[in-house]
């Protein structure tokens, strides 16, 4: 595993940047009030726009109230505690997803004969 | 483009479902015959990336924003089951934690950005593995901007389609309300004109870096 991280450390350095970059991100999308992206309103939102209740969207859209960080924060705290957590979001979800592949790579991989998939 | 909870109706998410678990189970079996473990590991990487850079939402004309996604480029580096895998596993961790694309999409968001992305632009970019280093880039750059453009309109249609496939007693759309007219151009014009381009011009750059870096893996 150590030599796999050293051989791409430029790869996770790069990584890093740009996971440090992504509270500029988060703060330019509120400070310019960039508003929802297309398709992904709230039901509310949806209501507001057609003038009709779609009551089926209604019924599922709590399916995502499970989420603990919706839209990588956490609701009703400052635009600075919002990119902070956006940041952190980015970091913890990189993290979890090399950690997800290090160990399929142990558990299903064929050792050091490196054939792609 | 992620379809949250609530978009789509059963008659829509229920296939895409079945159809993104089929695909999950043959990508499977596929690595598991013979991806190494230096491979899984990189693609550890490019999914990381991949969530990484879908956190940057780019402001587009009409009031809208988009991301790259990364499934080309490691389409391109690891093949596109790998990349199919790699981009379900950002979209599930999505869907659960941050409530970025819905559950029930899930099975449509892994069609979409997953499987369509990473089958077209592998596939794009064997028609241009054997010909000049010149080729090759203006290659990768189409397979980036048509897979993610391919992403985008598969979008459209499901979102689209809604109003004519589900609808109350009396005839109000149950889900997405846009028809097809309104949903194509408000996904395509953004991806057109703007993502597809950052999304080829990212495609380019990872395979430069590793044409450099690691020759070995773009045989």
């Amino acid at each position: 595993m150590n030599k796999f991280l050293k051989k791409y450390r430029v790869l996770l350095i790069i990584l890093l940047i740009i996971a440090a970059l992504t509270p500029v991100a988060y703060y330019a999308a509120e400070r310019l009030n960039f508003g929802e992206t297309w398709g992904e309103w709230s039901a509310e939102e949806v209501k507001m726009i057609t003038g009709k209740t779609s009551t089926g969207m209604k019924d599922l859209e709590g399916m995502q109230k499970i989420a603990p960080l919706p839209d990588y924060s956490i609701p009703g705290h400052s635009i600075y505690g919002g990119a902070a957590w956006y940041f952190l979001s980015a970091v913890a979800g990189a993290l979890i997803l090399i950690l997800v592949f290090l160990a399929a790579g142990r558990i299903i991989g064929k050792g050091a004969n490196s054939e792609k998939g | 483009m992620h379809i949250p909870d609530g978009y789509l109706g059963p008659k829509t998410f229920i296939p895409l479902w079945t159809a993104s678990i089929a695909l999950w189970i043959l990508s499977f079996k596929k690595i598991r015959k013979k991806a190494g473990t230096e491979a899984l590991a990189l693609t550890g990487i490019f999914a990381a990336f991949s969530f990484v850079v879908q956190m940057f939402n780019i402001p587009l004309p009409g009031g809208t924003t988009a991301h790259i996604i990364g499934a080309g480029a490691t389409a391109i580096v690891l093949g596109p089951y790998l990349s199919y895998i790699a981009i379900s596993v950002v979209l599930v961790l999505q869907a659960i934690l941050f409530a970025d694309g819905g559950i029930t999409a899930i099975g449509a968001n892994a069609f979409n950005m997953g499987f369509l992305f990473a089958f077209i632009s592998w596939g794009i970019f064997s028609l241009f593995k054997n010909l000049s280093e010149r080729w090759k880039i203006i290659g990768a750059f189409l397979a980036g901007y048509a897979g993610i453009c391919a992403s985008a309109i598969a979008t459209a249609i499901e979102l689209g389609i809604q109003p004519i496939l589900e609808t109350s007693d009396a005839g109000n759309p149950l889900y997405s309300p846009f028809p097809l007219k309104i949903a194509i151009p408000a996904m395509m014009v953004p991806h057109i004109l703007v993502i597809g381009i950052i999304e080829g011009i990212f495609t380019v750059l990872v395979v430069k870096y590793f044409k450099k870096n690691f020759p070995e893996l773009l045989k």
